[in-house]
């Protein structure tokens, strides 16, 4: 009788331990559904916002990397609609879209230097907010998973 | 491959080889051409966006990177200007032909200082961009360090 449920008790936390870990294996190749596998909701929704921010950083890079290129028109992401696209669909990407208030200059090329580099500092400035929250979370969580919070 | 020192990368490259040229027109401005060899003519450099590739459309859940569009810019050409070269009559000099003009280049030195202000202020501008990228790396990289 003993041996047996101590058989019991040791298979049965271990088969849960496996079935967590082939579930997290198994789906290695897609991060996100790692992320769903965790069930840590900040997580999801931090990621969700530094990959719209690191999109629109890479599209205004692009924009004055492009600055003297004839023809070129500048794009942006809306980050209202790219973030609620990446919550609800972590591996969805956003729509870029040509800047609709600009001038246009006379080699067909739209891109305000002034107005990027403002863009650029304001999503730089919220990456870091960002950032700062997650890293609050993230010690806030580790804090909550310590046995003895606050003590030794 | 596209992210975002890879663009800012392509920038500064691109704004290079512009100065490059805008300092090989200057240092021309003056230079003359015996008669029957060809004068120095300014040379252009054309700027092109980075083109996406065909495989580059659709998005696929396994692999971001590879499928995301190439951004950046590229050196499409380095033209020479069609512009007429400068006659200035002297007939003393050697290298005047039989009407006594000497044939110049055809460098105009205002629009070259315009196009170096012009380069140099989206190269710093891309700087800008570098730093900027750097610092967010840097805090995000603070971010992760569990204590």
């Amino acid at each position: 009788m003993v041996p047996e449920t101590k058989d019991n008790q040791n298979s049965g936390p271990r088969s849960k331990i496996c079935g967590a870990s082939q579930i997290y294996v198994a789906s290695r190749p897609k991060p996100n559904d790692a992320w769903d596998a965790m069930q840590i909701g900040f997580l999801n929704f931090y990621s969700g916002v530094l990959n719209v921010r690191q999109d629109r950083a890479d599209l205004i890079a692009n924009n004055i990397a492009n600055a003297d290129t004839p023809g070129y028109k500048a794009v942006d992401v809306n980050f209202d609609d790219a973030l609620s696209g990446q919550v609800s669909d972590p591996n969805s990407t956003p729509t870029a879209e040509y800047r609709t208030d600009v001038t246009v200059g006379l080699n067909g090329n739209d891109v305000s230097l002034d107005r990027e580099r403002i863009e650029d500092a304001q999503n730089g400035e919220a990456t870091e907010a960002s950032a700062t929250f997650l890293h609050q979370s993230t010690a806030d969580l580790i804090a909550a998973l310590r046995p003895n919070p606050g003590g030794d | 491959m596209s992210d975002i020192y890879s663009i800012v990368g392509s920038s500064l490259a691109a704004e290079n080889m512009r100065m490059a040229a805008i300092a090989s027109n200057l240092a021309n401005v003056n230079s003359i051409a015996a008669p029957g060899t060809r004068p120095y003519r300014a040379v252009e450099t054309v700027f092109q966006a980075a083109e996406i590739g065909p495989d580059d459309t659709g998005p696929s859940a396994d692999d971001g990177d590879a499928t995301a569009p190439d951004l950046g810019v590229n050196v499409a050409a380095q033209v020479q200007s069609n512009g007429p070269p400068v006659q200035k009559y002297d007939p003393s000099s050697p290298y005047a032909d039989a009407d006594g003009y000497v044939t110049g280049s055809n460098v105009n030195q205002a629009d070259e200082m315009v196009n170096l202000i012009d380069s140099s202020s989206t190269y710093s501008a891309s700087v800008a961009v570098l730093q900027q990228a750097s610092k967010i790396d840097q805090q995000l990289i603070s971010s992760f360090q569990v204590t």
